[in-house]
């Protein structure tokens, strides 16, 4: 997946232009554009990830997108996902996992301080949303995993335990599950850079759900912090 | 650097030479890169974690390995890390496993350059720990013993006294650090943990009638995986049932 991204590589002639620019007016450079005022002058801006992750790794340091302190790591291009098969693994007659991850994904993407968007891409997508089995004794119901290469995201990964159960809570009714929702949306917050939870009552970024609890609208904790990163 | 993924397609879960293959070739074209896991659990109780751990044990860590994994339905190598712990007590389950060594797998480690971290608390070599376990096979782990709470389920024992538990998972740590101790043996079947919610007792599980009346599991106390167990075996599945215990 992560080779994808060579395919939106620029021209040899930007990348190298890019290049030849002395390091500390990189920096600087880098700096201007790291809290662009739309999506579309960013992307206009910015070297392709790869470049960008290559200059990076030559002086990566100070550089840094996100204002909290705790949540470093971030993307520097609209993040694109795409659907893997095994997410049928969950699948309940309640929800369409799928369809409901893209309803999940515009909850982020009307967060109004936030300059990407979150959407589906299953050909070049460079988040994998899938699912497999982690075990019922486990207590785990999702997970994201990120690889970020000196605080800039590279690829990451959404999985869903098919040990358990997901419904839309507000549907089902007698069944012990989680709401795949709520599951999705702090899976979502975790893929966009969030490490931390919280403990603000509500909120789908809590480290833990109860069964059958729908937590589908964010923090303010929550929107100040996605804010302070993009 | 080129990130660059490595053009495998599995179905299962892989490690052995093939996912080391992957992960150094992995590694290699991809130095410094930082791998991060966040995991959404369900909420349970320290009761649900004791009731549902099938292994409690007091235990020293002899050896960690770590090692590359692939997980099957996408190409991206993990890193997990076997370890090795010698058990100085059985709190709950088989109590043939006293001063034996067990083998504990968790997600997370260093290899070849790469740190893949979790918000399970870190485990080396020497570290004395409690861990809540279960046994199970799965497409991850294999067969092998795994903390059934990422980051609630072990705790480390520092200086032979407190013990912390250490839940990485909020801002605050400090605010969410608990201390719990194992208070005294009472018998063969039974040890009492002191923790912040109180005394709870830990008893052996007996046999599926003791779980026949439990309305499963929604109840607090009554959730356990024995009866779960249980249920699985009436229904002649390994999946769970209803809350109304009906297959």
């Amino acid at each position: 997946m992560i080779a994808k991204r060579t395919k939106t590589a620029l021209p040899a002639l930007l990348i190298a232009a890019v290049l030849l620019v002395p390091m500390s007016d990189l920096h600087i450079k880098q700096h201007e554009t790291a809290r662009p005022m739309d999506k579309t002058t960013s992307n206009a801006i910015l070297p392709a990830p790869l470049t960008v992750a290559t200059i990076l790794s030559l002086d990566a340091t100070g550089f840094a997108y996100a204002d909290h302190d705790e949540n470093t790591s971030t993307w520097q291009t609209d993040m694109t996902f795409n659907i893997n098969p095994s997410l049928d693994g969950i699948a309940h007659a309640s929800f369409a996992p799928a369809a409901d991850f893209e309803d999940a994904a515009d909850v982020w993407n009307n967060v109004s301080s936030s300059w990407w968007d979150f959407t589906r891409d299953d050909a070049n997508g460079d988040i994998d949303i899938g699912a497999h089995s982690f075990g019922w004794l486990s207590s785990d119901l999702a997970k994201t995993t990120w690889v970020a290469d000196s605080g800039v995201m590279a690829y990451a990964t959404v999985e869903f335990n098919a040990d358990k159960s997901f419904s839309d809570a507000n549907v089902a009714q007698g069944w012990w599950s989680y709401d795949y929702k709520t599951a999705a949306i702090h899976e979502i917050g975790h893929v966009a850079g969030i490490h931390d939870h919280t403990e603000a009552a509500g909120s789908p970024m809590r480290a833990h759900i109860m069964v059958n609890a729908v937590d589908r609208v964010l923090s303010s904790h929550d929107i100040a912090t996605i804010g302070g990163m993009y | 650097m080129a990130l660059a993924v490595l053009p495998v397609l599995m179905l299962g879960a892989q490690g052995g030479d093939h996912a080391d293959r992957i992960g150094k070739q992995f590694a290699a074209k991809n130095p410094g890169v930082t791998i991060e896991t966040h995991t959404l659990e369900e909420h349970l109780t320290e009761r649900q974690e004791i009731d549902r751990a099938q292994l409690i044990i007091e235990g020293t860590v002899l050896e960690a390995k770590p090692y590359w994994k692939i997980i099957g339905y996408d190409s991206f190598p993990r890193i997990y890390t076997e370890y090795a712990v010698k058990v100085n007590d059985v709190i709950k389950g088989d109590g043939g496993l006293s001063y034996k060594t067990v083998k504990v797998v968790m997600e997370g480690g260093t290899l070849d350059g790469i740190t893949a971290t979790t918000e399970a608390i870190e485990l080396t070599e020497g570290t004395k720990t409690i861990l809540l376990l279960a046994k199970e096979r799965h497409t991850i782990y294999g067969e092998a013993y795994f903390p059934i709470s990422v980051s609630k389920s072990t705790y480390k024992i520092e200086n032979d006294q407190a013990i912390n538990k250490v839940d990485d998972r909020s801002g605050n740590k400090d605010e969410v650090k608990e201390r719990i101790g194992l208070i005294h043996s009472q018998g063969s079947n039974m040890r009492t943990l002191l923790t912040t919610g109180g005394l709870l007792d830990i008893r052996a599980p007996g046999d599926c009638s003791d779980v026949e009346n439990h309305i499963w599991p929604l109840a607090d106390e009554a959730f356990s995986p024995r009866a779960s167990e249980c249920r699985a075996q009436e229904c002649g599945t390994l999946r769970p049932v209803n809350v109304d215990g009906e297959c």
